[in-house]
């Protein structure tokens, strides 16, 4: 297997784009990534798009307005992990040989549905008896806090810490912070989940330029390798699972750590799925950030703050960035390029890191923890 | 398949429907789930299927599961969704007989849906607009456990 990089990293600001869609909008994120470097966009030689609702050949379309027509090319839905899920493809046809020089991008427009909970099939045993993802999040966020004996105030706390680290991120959907008085103030969606524990419905799109060793030398790009390209599906099983313990987060992350040869201490910080505050608290203990349980504790201590010993969600997250589904892997992998390379805004750019985690999963239908989960872990070299 | 819903006088422009797994009304209105048993890996499923989801045998085998059952988490849903649904309304996962299903939950005003609480199933209506009657097994508390 070919050792894989990261050539160039491009974001569309995420916000309301109700006049583009989700083709236009990965055209704006591939148009960013041309103008940042010196390639003749001839030289792409495969294509991979996220989008859940981007529609038929949206990786077409959008490649066609930087000029590339031709080449193999993949519109990848895989829920919330489209994105994760394209970068993923990407990285394969480069470890593989068959490719030297790929685009992995993710583009969404969900103005379009209108505003509410994401839509879930129509075809799903849940969906039909009135699930929405919220509700699958309230229940096992009332689960979590009954187990370990967590208040609700640690909910309040996630949304309060990653809303601060998005005011500084210019391509945030919201830029504001937030106090946990205004969370707790804002309106009860479902039970113990208010509107600010939730990630806002988001338009927006990014894209990567993946490539051999060779191709960064080439285009004069700091060398930041993927030392762990990852995606599990969700384990089908209808009987009494503990839903506090996302499983395909944590198979995701143990094959991650064994294909980088690095254990979770070893990262320095991670842009992880924040869909919903209590998704931080699960997510944070499946990476094995935090022993099982002891997330609560560890969020309230303010380990995951920006200053603190592992930085959790440094960009935002979703809660501050939005999640334009297909668009959010890809996203979170920019946003760690910036911070190994040295990029980031000054009030975003942490200290002196290294290695960086990334983790997407979602998909809300029966008998899974998840649809589908994407992990890459980042290393500069 | 012998579902039956409780007679109910809906306008003539509502149509009915039911929603959620295969399951059987008893005479006195309370809730079994129609259930797979798979013979080689003994995993259960509900809504109950023609191929074991866990290791893709077709050695399998129908059964019946419930009325009764405890509450794995529940919560109280304030927005609307597809299908009829308007908030608040309360979801809860339950576990029953060795299966987890979601469900919809009625319980008096200021019970606490806390897990653990013990369920008895029931046919109820889960949704009622203008357009639609929808009808599901629904989860109530057993009395004597309220506290």
């Amino acid at each position: 297997m070919r050792d894989v990089y990261i050539a160039a990293a491009a974001v569309e600001p995420f916000g309301k784009h109700p006049d583009r869609n989700a083709g236009e909008l990965g055209q704006a994120a591939l148009r960013r990534l041309f103008a940042s470097i010196d390639l003749d966009p001839g030289r792409v030689d495969i294509g991979f798009g996220g989008s859940t609702f981007g529609g038929s050949l949206l990786t077409q379309r959008a490649m066609q307005g930087v000029g590339i027509s031709g080449p193999p090319m993949f519109t990848i839905e895989n829920a919330c992990a489209s994105g994760g899920s394209a970068v993923n493809l990407a990285f394969s046809a480069v470890a593989a040989g068959s490719s030297d020089c790929a685009i992995a991008f993710g583009a969404e427009n969900l103005s379009s549905l209108g505003g509410g909970a994401l839509p879930l099939s129509a075809k799903d045993i849940e969906a039909d008896l009135g699930m929405v993802m919220p509700a699958a999040y309230a229940m096992r966020a009332q689960r979590y806090l009954s187990d370990f004996g967590a208040k609700s105030d640690v909910l309040d706390a996630v949304t309060e810490k990653n809303r601060a680290n998005g005011a500084h991120n210019p391509r945030a959907h919201f830029q504001k912070t937030v106090t946990v008085d205004e969370v707790r103030a804002s309106r009860s969606v479902a039970d113990p989940l208010r509107l600010l524990h939730c990630c806002p419905n988001t338009d927006g799109a990014a894209a990567l330029l993946i490539g051999t060793r060779e191709l960064i030398e080439e285009l004069g790009q700091p060398a930041v390798r993927i030392v762990a390209s990852i995606t599990r599906s969700g384990q089908f099983n209808n009987g009494y699972r503990d839903m506090t313990w996302p499983d395909i987060t944590a198979r995701s992350a143990t094959a991650a750590y064994a294909m980088a040869g690095i254990q979770p201490g070893d990262v320095d910080f991670a842009e992880l799925h924040d869909a919903f505050s209590i998704s931080e608290l699960l997510h944070a203990e499946a990476l094995g950030f935090a022993d099982r349980g002891d997330a609560h504790r560890r969020t309230l201590n303010g380990d995951f703050h920006r200053g603190g010993p592992l930085p959790l969600n440094p960009s935002g997250g979703l809660l501050s960035r939005g999640h334009p589904v297909g668009a959010t892997g890809v996203t979170q992998i920019c946003e760690s390029y910036w911070q190994l390379v040295g990029e980031s805004e000054p009030e975003l750019q942490l200290g002196s890191v290294r290695t960086a985690l990334t983790h997407v999963t979602g998909g809300g239908i029966f008998g899974v923890d998840n649809g589908a989960c994407s992990i890459h872990i980042l290393r500069s070299e | 398949m012998i579902t039956v819903a409780p007679e109910r006088t809906t306008s003539p422009k509502q149509h009915i429907r039911s929603a959620g797994g295969n399951h059987v009304v008893e005479a006195d209105g309370t809730v079994r789930l129609r259930i797979t048993r798979c013979s080689r890996c003994e995993s259960m499923w509900f809504p109950a299927r023609d191929v074991c989801g866990s290791c893709g045998s077709t050695d399998i085998s129908a059964d019946l599961v419930g009325p009764t059952g405890t509450v794995y988490a529940a919560t109280i849903v304030r927005v609307d969704a597809p299908g009829g649904y308007r908030g608040p309304y309360v979801l809860a996962y339950l576990d029953v007989d060795g299966v987890r299903t979601l469900a919809h939950m009625h319980a008096d005003g200021g019970a606490v849906i806390a897990p653990g609480l013990p369920i008895r199933l029931e046919s109820r209506i889960v949704a009622d607009d203008a357009d639609t009657v929808v009808y599901s097994y629904v989860a109530l508390p057993i009395r004597g456990d309220l506290l």
